[in-house]
């Protein structure tokens, strides 16, 4: 064993010590940096000297010291994947709910701007002109009840359109913004690769790696494969999307229903979209808001046909024919009262015969026409109130999901940081730890230098 | 466990975002005093809320209905005050003159006094509520009484005998016309067995010209029928009234109760909701001051 053996020994535990101050430094600086796992120095005992110390069977070892072996980054493999799990069910819901809320403040229900108080308005009107058919007063308030109620309706309707364009938007940006993620995701796959084959430990760059995986998974639901190493694979939809250092793209199309959609950017054939804000967008946009449409569509055309069959029976004020009150055929997008009786309310047809001047006959039938069973045997009025209920119950469950979702999201988040957030105390507490090792150290060092002054100058 | 100062961080901002959001609900709820803002809030309660605003616009309609019909009525039930009285006046001529002694000047004032009488019943049967003629029918933009032009029958009626209902209660209708046929017996129906009335008078009156005391007694009887079918119509109109009152009350009844019954399903109870208000107040005060605290401790700060 050489007299400076001692000193070597020493100069290893100054270095190790000083490596995991270092570390703790990194940890402390990286407190409040997003994705970032917390870091370890592994200490690991030098192999014992080769020397034989001791006599006889036992032979003694020296042993010569530590060194850092690793910089462990903190595994938190099970957790990433509850986390994507909570992630993109978060999203979806996230999407829903606040298209939801948007559809919601539109309807203005139940209140005195709804659809629901212009058509009570609407009938109120007709059983008005009932009590004076000679009246032009109430054949102009017939008219602008009209008017007033396809305003409303045709509101809502343009709302919802546009809501569906702006889904569409939604739909397209995230494509851009999965594809910007995938290809940073396998270009870091691609350095990772190099960096293992260099004996480097990545340690930070499978960090930034594995939150742009966790903020694709907002998006989209992936599954995650692998180690989560350089052999990760991520597939959307039972087709790969990154795999190693390759990865796809996407790209938007028209569907049939000339809705944005996603496609593979190789093929052209669809992304199966199975979860995530995409999956909250289009399903929102195609059976949520679709079905709305579709509701007030068919509530409309039951008024427009309705009221207009039964005008057509009666007289105007002139005695001449009652003609089309409403835009014949006219739907939700485009329901508003005939030009001709606009432009005239003297056309309003209440009589049902020619020149009868007091006959309120086809006034009151038209006001009765809220008590017909018109759409899947309700009145208009229940089945526009169903409407509201489902647009209501609709909203809550959104928003159930979305707070259950967010609480256990968050809730895995915590559970992820408790394993492998940075704590001050704890690197507070290893600093001094490491800071007395260090001393300690040196203190063996001066220790050592004074044994070889005493051998070299008492000599 | 663990804990670190992030989770720490998060916590607090989770609990101060949520109670954040439990608080402004509530300020949102007494400020605007309804308990369903939107129809997520409760959905059953929004069914019920459009459902019973619609049934109290519905009454409210319902209520301005009866309210013209009642007016309507009220005219029409002047109009045939003036006509019995105009009748009992004609009857008591009749009987005036029925007594063969009656000098032939007074006749001659008699007959004056017929033929203002007709013109006055006339008028009584062509009254307006408003611009409408209210014993014409349907026909209500004419007078429905009209003179004919020869002698006998002296008046001919225009109108027809539509009878106009409007609604007024659910699935109740209230007619708001008497028809003008009916009141003079014009179309020979109200009373079979006699001319009109404007016949009876206008006979009545050649009849004492002509000093026929008997026939005059025989005429006696015409007068008796018309003044009795008027006498008729006028109750009827005065029974329609009252039915109407009736409807009227107890459509204000359902009003109020259904206004109370959609304020206790769509308003918030303020009491409550100020409590709501005052308690989230608290908590989130709590939760700022907890966080305030707790974020400012680390180990670091007792190392030197």
């Amino acid at each position: 064993v050489s007299s400076f053996f001692g000193i070597n020994v020493a100069l290893s535990a100054l270095k190790a010590s000083q490596y995991a101050m270092d570390v703790t430094g990194h940890n402390i600086a990286n407190a409040n940096t997003e994705g970032y796992r917390r870091q370890e120095a592994v200490f690991t005992a030098n192999s014992p000297d080769a020397g034989t110390l001791g006599t006889g069977g036992t032979v003694a070892r020296l042993g010569t010291g530590v060194t850092v072996s690793e910089i462990r980054r903190t595994q938190t493999g099970f957790l990433d994947s509850q986390v994507r799990i909570e992630n993109q069910l978060c999203g979806m819901w996230t999407a829903k709910n606040e298209a939801l809320q948007q559809v919601e403040s539109l309807l203005s229900e139940p209140g005195d701007n709804g659809i629901s108080a212009a058509l009570d308005r609407f009938w109120n009107s007709w059983q008005n002109l009932a009590t004076s058919p000679e009246s032009a007063a109430s054949r102009t308030d017939v008219v602008s009840s009209a008017t007033s109620l396809s305003d409303s309706i045709r509101n809502l309707y343009e709302n919802l359109r546009s809501l569906q364009t702006d889904l569409d938007r939604n739909v397209a940006d995230s494509a851009s913004e999965i594809n910007a993620l995938v290809q940073e995701i396998a270009s870091i796959n691609n350095q990772t690769v190099v960096g293992r084959s260099g004996d480097y430990q990545p340690n930070d760059l499978i960090d930034k790696r594995d939150l742009l995986v966790e903020q694709l998974s907002r998006l989209l639901r992936i599954e995650v494969h692998g180690s989560g190493g350089s052999n990760m694979i991520i597939s959307a939809g039972g087709s790969v999307l990154v795999q190693g250092n390759y990865s796809a793209t996407m790209d938007v199309a028209l569907g049939s229903n000339g809705r944005t959609k996603l496609v593979w950017g190789d093929d052209g054939t669809d992304v199966a979209v199975t979860g995530g804000e995409v999956k909250g967008f289009m399903d929102t946009r195609d059976s949520l808001a679709e079905g709305y449409v579709q509701s007030l569509d068919r509530i409309t055309q039951a008024i427009v046909s309705r009221v207009n069959a039964i005008h057509a029976t009666g007289f105007d004020k002139n005695g001449n024919p009652g003609g089309d009150f409403f835009t014949a055929g006219s739907g939700a997008g485009n329901i508003s009262v005939d030009a001709a009786v606009l432009a005239s309310p003297s056309l309003v047809a209440a009589s049902s015969v020619a020149g009868d001047s007091g006959n309120n006959i086809i006034a009151n039938a038209i006001a009765d026409i809220r008590d017909e069973l018109l759409v899947d045997s309700q009145t208009i009025r229940e089945s526009y109130a169903g409407l509201v209920a489902k647009i209501g119950s609709d909203a809550r469950e959104s928003s159930v999901h979305n707070e259950a979702h967010e609480y256990s999201l968050n809730n895995r988040k915590t559970q992820r940081d408790s394993v492998a957030g940075v704590s001050i105390d704890e690197e507070m507490t290893n600093m001094i730890r490491f800071q007395q090792a260090y001393n300690a150290a040196a203190r063996i060092f001066t220790v050592m230098d004074e044994m070889l002054d005493t051998i070299i100058n008492s000599v | 466990m663990r804990i670190t100062f992030n989770m720490m961080a998060n916590r607090a901002l989770n609990n101060m975002t949520s109670t954040a959001e439990r608080l402004m609900e509530a300020q949102d709820r007494v400020s605007s005093g309804k308990r369903i803002r939107k129809p997520s809030d409760d959905v059953n309660g929004t069914g019920r809320a459009l459902s019973l605003r619609s049934t109290i616009s519905e009454i409210e309609q319902y209520l301005r209905n009866s309210d013209m019909v009642k007016s309507q009525l009220e005219v029409t039930n002047g109009a045939m005050d003036s006509i019995v009285t105009s009748l009992e006046r004609v009857k008591e001529i009749a009987l005036l003159a029925a007594n063969s002694t009656v000098p032939v000047e007074a006749r001659a004032s008699l007959t004056t006094e017929l033929g203002e009488i007709m013109l006055s019943l006339a008028a009584a049967g062509n009254m307006q509520y408003g611009d409408r003629y209210i014993f014409g029918g349907s026909i209500t933009d004419q007078a429905p009484i009209v003179t004919s032009g020869v002698t006998m029958p002296p008046y001919s009626y225009a109108g027809n005998d539509t009878q106009m209902s409007v609604q007024v209660a659910p699935w109740t209708n209230a007619t708001c016309n008497v028809v003008g046929s009916a009141v003079f017996n014009m179309n020979g129906a109200a009373v079979p067995t006699s001319p009109d009335v404007f016949s009876t008078i206008q006979s009545l009156k050649e009849e004492i010209e002509a000093g026929n005391s008997t026939a005059v007694s025989a005429r006696i009887a015409d007068i008796d029928a018309n003044l009795k079918n008027v006498i008729t119509i006028r109750s009827e109109v005065g029974a329609r009234a009252s039915r109407l009152d009736n409807i009227s009350e107890s459509l204000l009844d359902s009003k109020t109760s259904l206004s109370t019954l959609l304020s206790e399903t769509e308003d918030a109870d303020l009491t409550q909701a100020v409590l709501e208000l005052r308690t989230r107040e608290n908590v989130y005060q709590a939760a700022v001051s907890v966080a305030g605290r707790i974020l400012n401790i680390t180990l670091a700060d007792y190392i030197k």
